[in-house]
């Protein structure tokens, strides 16, 4: 049977299960209407925990929403610089637009464990396995709230949600109305304008347009010699979005969305190296849901195109500049419905095509083979309120990936034609049991596995260079490479306190990192001379814990956290990518703010510990390791209502000294920024 | 019976189940036995503004709400002080804006439970404190005709599924749902409001 037949025959076999159960019907489907549930239920309201809709208060995970007031009230106009605020995320910065967003002690270039999607589009890109935070198709103001959840959480969302996930919820046209433009200056030449408009179309619809630009230098700190001179490039970043939601009948809505971004910046690459990077992406979504007796049936469907000019220094005077396209294609089918009025269901499959075509400036040897993947998964959740303050959610999904290779292998490759034809399944599970003891105390013991299946990079590349003469130095990606297992074990304790307006929050967890992949050396058979491959080289551990309290009360706002990740390698782990101490292994965080009239003052200081991480100016491996000392920070924003519709803000970030040295990148800069922001 | 009251009785109700036991007094133990079954299950209490903010919001999210402008009966028993009270200030809250969601136009008016004709002319039937089980198959029968959506507070018009909704916001905000009320008045709510409130069986 072929593969999209086994996807129908799932999607059939569930609608008959449901008719056969004569499962309880849920009323019209509809897309989300955050703003009229949050007011009613007086909490902010998910959808990234188990797929349906719940309080934040009941998420049977570790999740952290930042709403769109406290987006404001940070000063940030971008996100990494958002997600400083919240415990256990650790970021870093290597260039004005450049970041590598961690989680739980597991930091590194080109972060490959943290999913991000933007309305549950994957943004995250799949070549080299990271984020590009430069390369998000949004405008800061058209952001509803941002959902962190830590920890593993591939049940529901698949491949690379093993550190966690950010999905970035934006205003919905159909319930939202929202226009908004900003234009901001500042230090490092800063400029930038964005706009959002939104229209309803009578009561059937709601289109909404984005659009922005943003200019910059970059930090003018020292680098690590003249050829990464060469990489270094002002950032840039120009993006459009449309997005039309729409009621085809009571029962039914339909959504069509495109982007479009052209974006470059430069800062930390892959394994310790400075790099170079351009993207032009554009994606197309659709999605259609409607309520039936068989509950509610969501389909959807995307295609992201990436194109990726990456430049990097592959050895002493030699630089190396790869332009890879990526294609992913993904189809997604859904049913959520309740039996009776303790479960709650939801079952899905996707199917998920990933193209890659790779071409190098000084490709000695034509890219051969051209990879793709195809990957079927099938997932369930049930959600059981087991009584009204016990709630147990459970997830699991199966994924099945074969890896295609078209064309000829060249003939230095180390691997064979059989080598590329892959396939591999994998086991995701999440589950969480939330107790609410009492009226102000919260108990959640949850458990996550998670597979990290290898990057086009990690098994497709093929690069073959000419040192000179006969003598080549390949780099080619190992096919036959086994996915990583994290597996998360956590138990969190939340508590109100009336009498100070505030909330505790409370967690530990233990995290186990089955064979960890990295690029390493092997011994090369002429007339290649240097030969990088990648392989699984062993294992890590991670245990920790945070702290945090946070509050508001007349005016006043507070939060605090105090954050600790032990990261424990193997020998060969540690000695190629060097995880332990990648991320500080403590890290204090304070958020102060005060509203007044028309007057918003927030600060924010942070200290973090030491980190060791990769750094190296040439194709070293392993790379070297240098050691940054801990350090603190200080930001602010102070904002003024000039009347209803217009807002000026005076923000900055590393206010505390001119150059900051947060790793072993580029030391950042201070910069201030001044704001205007005006509502339509 | 006052909010206080309730919870006092909600936060004591292990002591009081105890005492039930080792009373030698069949009196007491029937005082106790009542105590007891109404701190678990509260009824209707005195309504307050986020009573009524909460109530009037799930407006927003009934898919066919035709009208921006909102006629709300508010039902009561005339022959219970208590009752005519906790109608009054609702009447008065809504009056004067308090708890009306922005988006919606209300325009409050009593209703006797004697006289329930003019639930026709509304959208929605709030239910003051102080009605009766009868009271509540009187305005179930009267509203589900008319496709009123009725609204109280606390749990028992709801579970005995004579009411769309209940109200509960103190300690913790919880929306009971009556699905089979909601198909009797052909009310229709959005999914996500379903997945977030507490389903009646």
């Amino acid at each position: 049977m072929n593969k999209k037949c086994r996807v129908l025959r799932l999607a059939a076999t569930s609608m008959a299960v449901m008719a056969a159960i004569g499962g309880s019907v849920s009323a019209e489907a509809q897309t989300v209407d955050y703003n009229s549930l949050e007011s009613i239920f007086r909490e902010p309201i998910t959808t990234s925990a188990i797929g349906t809709p719940q309080r934040a208060s009941d998420v049977p995970a570790n999740m952290t929403i930042i709403t769109a007031d406290e987006i404001r009230q940070y000063g940030s106009r971008n996100i990494p610089e958002i997600l400083r605020h919240v415990p256990g995320i650790d970021v870093v910065r290597s260039g004005e637009q450049s970041y590598d967003v961690g989680v739980r002690g597991y930091q590194q270039g080109f972060q490959p464990r943290f999913l991000v999607l933007l309305n549950g589009r994957q943004v995250f890109l799949d070549d080299y396995s990271r984020t590009d935070w430069n390369a998000i198709p949004v405008n800061i103001d058209d952001i509803r709230q941002i959902e962190v959840v830590k920890g593993p959480n591939a049940a529901l969302f698949g491949n690379n949600a093993v550190g966690g996930v950010l999905n970035i919820i934006t205003y919905n046209p159909l319930y939202d109305k929202l226009n908004v433009a900003n234009v901001t200056t500042g230090t490092q030449s800063y400029k930038e304008a964005s706009a959002t408009v939104t229209r309803k179309l009578a009561s059937w619809g709601g289109i909404k347009v984005s659009a922005g630009a943003l200019d910059e230098d970059e930090f003018n700190t020292e680098l690590a010699g003249p050829m990464e001179g060469l990489l270094k490039t002002d950032p840039k970043r120009r993006f459009a979005s449309a997005d039309a939601v729409f009621r085809l009948t009571s029962d039914t809505q339909g959504e069509l969305e495109t982007t479009y971004l052209n974006s470059k910046a430069s800062g930390s690459g892959f394994n310790g190296l400075y790099s170079e990077n351009q993207q032009e992406i554009s994606s197309f979504k659709g999605m259609l849901a409607s309520q039936t007796d068989y509950g509610t049936l969501k389909a959807t469907s995307y295609l992201n195109h990436v194109l990726t000019k990456f430049s990097v220094i592959n050895g002493p005077g030699a630089l190396g500049i790869n332009y890879l396209t990526n294609d992913l294609y993904v189809m997604q089918l859904e049913d959520q419905f309740r039996i009776g009025s303790a479960h709650t269901f939801r079952l899905a499959a996707e199917y998920r095509n990933n193209a890659f075509e790779l071409y190098t400036a000084e490709q000695t040897v034509p890219q051969q083979p051209r990879i793709s993947y195809n990957t079927i998964s099938e997932s369930a959740m049930w959600n059981w309120q087991i009584r009204e303050n016990l709630n147990f959610t459970n997830a699991v999904r199966v994924d099945e990936r074969q890896e295609n290779a078209a064309g000829t292998l060249w003939a230095g490759s180390i691997y064979t034609n059989n080598d590329y034809n892959q396939y591999i399944t994998g086991l995701n599970a999440n589950s969480g049991l939330v107790l609410r003891a009492t009226d102000i105390d919260t108990f959640r013991l949850t458990y996550g596995r998670g597979m990290q299946y290898p990057s086009f990079n990690e098994t497709g590349t093929v690069i073959a260079a000419s040192l000179g003469g006969p003598a080549l130095f390949a780099v080619s990606g190992d096919p036959r490479l086994n996915p990583t297992i994290v597996t998360n074990y956590e138990f969190d304790y939340d508590r109100e306190v009336k009498p100070l307006f505030s909330s505790i929050h409370s967690g530990v967890f233990y995290t186990q990192n089955k064979d960890i992949k990295s690029f390493i050396l092997v011994p090369p058979t002429f007339p290649v001379v240097a030969q990088i491959t990648t392989g699984n080289v062993g294992n890590s551990r991670a245990a920790g814990l945070e702290l945090g309290l946070d509050g508001n009360h007349d005016g006043f706002r507070w939060a605090t956290s105090y954050s600790l990740a032990n990261v424990t390698d193997d020998p060969s782990v540690k000695e190629y990518l060097h995880y332990t101490r990648s991320a500080p292994q403590h890290s204090i965080k304070l958020d102060l703010g005060y509203s007044w009239k028309q007057w918003e003052f927030d600060g924010f200081g942070y200290y973090v510990s030491s980190r060791e991480s990769l750094r190296q100016a040439g194709a070293a491996i392993p790379a070297p390791v240098v050691t940054t000392d801990g350090y603190a920070s200080l930001s602010g924003r102070i904002g003024y209502n000039i009347n209803d519709n217009l807002t000026l803000a005076l923000s900055g970030t590393g206010l505390t000294r001119a150059d900051t040295i947060e790793n072993a990148y580029p030391a950042t800069q201070r910069q201030v920024l001044l704001g205007l922001t005006g509502k339509f | 019976m006052s909010t206080s009251t309730l919870l006092f009785l909600n936060r004591w109700r292990p002591l009081l189940f105890s005492l039930l036991h080792i009373s030698a007094s069949l009196k007491n133990a029937a005082l106790l036995a009542g105590l007891f079954l109404l701190s678990m299950c509260p009824g209707a209490y005195a309504t307050d503004v986020l009573d009524i903010t909460t109530g009037l919001k799930t407006l927003l999210l009934v898919n066919n709400r035709q009208a921006e402008d909102v006629r709300v009966a508010i039902v009561f028993d005339p022959t219970n002080s208590a009752s005519k009270s906790d109608a009054e200030t609702i009447k008065s809250n809504v009056d004067h804006g308090a708890g009306v969601p922005a988006g919606l136009t209300v325009t409050a008016l009593l209703v006797s439970i004697s006289n329930l004709s003019s639930l026709s002319q509304t959208q929605v039937a709030f239910l003051a404190s102080g009605l009766s089980n009868a009271d509540y198959s009187l305005v179930s029968s009267a509203a589900s005709s008319h496709g009123v959506l009725t609204i109280s507070t606390g749990t028992d018009c709801v579970k005995s599924n004579k009411c769309i909704l209940g109200v509960i916001t103190n300690p913790r905000l919880e929306i009971y749902y009556s699905e089979y009320a909601a198909k009797k008045a052909n009310i229709k709510f959005s999914d996500a409001f379903i997945m977030l409130a507490r389903k009646i069986e």
